[in-house]
């Protein structure tokens, strides 16, 4: 495995040190990702304990099947992620660059999907503002306005870590000293997994209100 | 399938079969316990995901500090903000038009 050892940064002893350090600063960025979901999610907090009825009837409007379909395909991307990483790490540069395409498509799926039922909502007037449906009951402008802040901010992530994986995925192409290593396939593996994360919390909190009744 | 991937497999579906779990069991009419559940679950879920995924289990205890240091910090977020909003009530009043208030000028 020595011909990798060219490409050690100056500041690190060893490769072993250098993947470490990597990916010590994936898992700083992803704890501070997660304080800037952490306001939006604190919103919600706020409106489920003081709107608790009007939360419930806002979920009924948001598409359970769409949302529960949308859930597994962002769980199977990152298997396929999960799997890309192991591929790129065993060096297995052609199998690692189709998987990274597979889970750009399963991004793409998603985006699609949930664009499918951002229209719905647009043509239900449920997007908050002045156009926002009349009758509704007091907090339910809220949930939606939550509710398109946080999945909007999820697909904005979503959309850079598409096109990480396309632009890795085109880097695989060439032999190996070439970029992406298999340590960069296993830090933007982090960063796919850690939106899915999101989006495993989100799933509960925002279709799954009040679906029984009541 | 390799030995490498198995667990990889099972993680994902049983991350699939816990995504059915949640699903089904919103539509039970159990009250707050539906929404205890849907969080137990996604919970267990995410635990799945840094685990094996993100090789959290395999990996140097400084990761999951770190992982812990970004949960602790949104609890203390959540815990100072919502005592803030706990020990206030709201007090309703009707939201005014800016024109329905005559302005008052001098004097």
């Amino acid at each position: 495995m020595s011909p990798m050892n060219t490409r050690i940064a100056e500041q690190f002893s060893s490769r072993e040190q250098q993947a470490f350090a990597g990916t010590f600063g994936m898992w700083v960025f992803i704890a501070s990702e997660l304080l800037f979901f952490a306001p939006l999610l604190f919103g919600y907090f706020y409106l489920r304990t003081h709107y608790p009825a009007a939360c419930a009837v806002a979920s009924r409007h948001t598409d359970f099947l769409l949302g529960t379909a949308n859930t597994a395909v962002l769980l199977s991307s990152s298997f396929l992620m999960a799997l890309a990483a192991q591929a790129a790490e065993a060096r297995r540069r052609s199998r690692a660059r189709w998987l990274l395409v597979a889970v750009a498509a399963l991004g793409v799926a998603f985006l699609v999907i949930k664009g499918v039922e951002y229209h719905a909502e647009f043509q239900e007037q449920l997007f908050p503002g002045a156009g926002f449906r009349s009758q509704a009951p007091p907090g339910m402008e809220l949930f939606f306005l939550l509710y398109f802040a946080l999945t909007g901010l999820h697909a904005l992530h979503l959309t850079v870590g598409i096109l990480v994986c396309l632009a890795m995925a085109a880097g695989l192409r060439h032999p190996e000293p070439q970029w992406p290593s298999g340590e960069a396939v296993e830090f933007a593996g982090l960063y796919w997994h850690f939106v899915d994360l999101v989006w495993i919390f989100l799933y509960p909190l925002v279709y799954l209100v009040g679906r029984a009744g009541g | 399938m390799e030995r490498r991937t198995r667990p990889l497999v099972l993680t994902w579906l049983a991350l699939l079969a816990l995504l059915a779990l949640s699903a089904s069991s919103a539509w039970i009419p159990l009250g707050w316990i539906n929404t205890a559940i849907g969080l137990a679950v996604a919970t267990v879920k995410a635990l799945l995901v840094a685990l094996v995924f993100m090789r959290l289990r395999a990996g140097h205890p400084l990761l999951r500090l770190t992982a812990l240091a970004g949960l602790a910090t949104l609890a203390l977020l959540f815990a100072l903000s919502g005592a803030d909003y706990a020990t206030r009530s709201e007090v309703k009043a009707p939201w005014q038009q800016p024109s329905s208030v005559a302005p008052r000028l001098g004097n």
